[in-house]
């Protein structure tokens, strides 16, 4: 017994002098946020939206790997991370409306390119619903009943589907990946990226099955018809660091393959982000203007232009990116 | 800007290395606490850093460095050091750095 407490005293050494279970980062992925978004159709007005966007890691060596004194050129991720969308309607009653549910299984990998550029990809499987049992266009009916089911025969492709939507209750759900590359190339001053151009491109395809083998959480065959199986992401990035702040301007651009007519298959994010805080570096400011297709569920059948603007945490604020002086 | 605390040990030291290395240091403008044959360096970048590094090594001088990249958690003791001296050390190891 007591030997084998012994053999534990160096695993907690080891443990303890270094940060590895400090820090988590990760070079993809939406940042989370919370503000005030202003109406994308007239008939309804928001309050907030918050994306309140977590991944907790299995195994995690990004920042480490990227410092260790033998210099790593692979460096990757494992985690689950919960992506939930939540937005509070000016309504009676109804503060939260249908709130987006998504849940993937992870991993993310970055490589060290000449110059300390990098190239990174992201790979994410999981399940996204909104929790709502209505039938999608019927605020009676209940999904997966004939009769709601018997309300997609009455859809052609000129039906505008965003107005006769189930805002209350009507259900979404699919499961899907996420595949994303990315592209950093980096101007380093004290080993700190402080001049960022990142590029980001891939697809989020939706699927019947979880994970590609689970029989649940899946569309039905009519809903997946004007879902659209592909969702075709690009996006850029600046990021400057300047003596007491950071900012940032990105643009990022999504395109549907495959939905129903009546959807608008483009949307575009133009966002400027400021980030004050030395001592806070995560923590930051951001306005976003954005038109085309609405991302919250169902609600993927609406399309304008709207304003958000609130706080923001980087997922990936600048620390250094190698060790050697 | 950020900084950072250093150590040098000089290895064989006599008063003349001594004076070569306390020009190294103020040809690249750190402060430093001298204890010893232990410098307590400041430096103000990784640039800074390796310069002085360089400077060492173009003078054949044997030494150890120990460079603290993250300063944050370290604490710094001591036995018989004069309080001042001791301040200068624990403030370059562990106060300046942003």
């Amino acid at each position: 017994m007591v030997s084998a407490l012994l053999m534990l005293i160096p695993l907690f050494s080891i443990a303890q002098k270094n940060f590895n279970n400090y820090f988590q980062f990760y070079p993809i992925g939406d940042d989370p946020n919370i503000g005030y978004r202003t109406s994308i159709i007239p008939s309804e007005k928001l309050i907030f939206e918050a994306n309140p966007n977590v991944r907790y890691s299995f195994y995690n060596n990004i920042q480490k790997g990227l410092l260790n004194e033998k210099t790593q050129n692979h460096v990757s991720a494992w985690y689950v991370a919960f992506r939930p969308q939540i937005r509070m309607y000016d309504r009676a009653s109804l503060p939260v409306v249908m709130p987006s549910y998504r849940v993937f299984l992870g991993t993310q990998h970055m490589f060290r390119l000449k110059n300390d550029n990098f190239l990174s990809f992201s790979l994410e499987s999981g399940h996204y619903s909104n929790g709502q049992s209505g039938s999608a266009f019927s605020e009676t009916l209940v999904d997966g009943t004939k009769e709601s089911e018997a309300l997609y025969n009455d859809i052609t492709p000129e039906t505008n589907l965003s107005a006769i939507l189930n805002r209350k209750s009507g259900n979404f759900s699919t499961n899907l990946t996420e595949l994303l590359f990315n592209y950093r190339n980096n101007h380093y001053s004290d080993n700190i990226p402080v001049r960022v151009h990142s590029i980001t491109g891939g697809l989020v395809f939706y699927h019947n099955r979880f994970l590609g083998i689970g029989k649940f959480g899946g569309y039905s065959a009519n809903d997946i018809k004007l879902y659209g199986r592909y969702r075709w992401q690009l996006g850029y990035e600046f990021t400057k660091q300047l003596t007491n702040f950071r900012y940032s301007v990105a643009e990022k651009m999504e395109l549907i393959g495959g939905a129903h007519p009546s959807v608008e298959p483009f949307r575009s994010e133009t966002i400027a982000s400021v980030y004050p805080f030395k001592s806070m570096q995560a923590l930051g400011f951001f306005v976003n203007y954005t038109f085309g297709h609405d991302n919250y569920n169902y609600r993927f059948v609406d399309s304008g232009s709207n304003l958000f603007f609130g706080v923001t945490w980087s997922g990936f604020p600048p620390f250094a990116m190698k060790g050697d002086l | 800007m950020a900084y950072y605390g250093n150590i040098l040990t000089v290895l064989s030291s006599t008063d003349d290395i001594l004076e070569q290395i306390k020009v190294v240091l103020q040809n690249n403008d750190v402060k430093n606490q001298l204890l010893g044959q232990t410098f307590f360096i400041e430096t103000s970048s990784k640039e800074n850093t390796r310069a002085i590094l360089n400077g060492l090594d173009a003078q054949g001088i044997h030494y150890l460095w120990f460079h603290n990249h993250i300063s944050d958690g370290s604490r710094v003791y001591t036995g018989q050091v004069n309080a001042t001296e001791f301040e200068n050390v624990r403030r370059i190891l562990l106060e300046s750095h942003t």
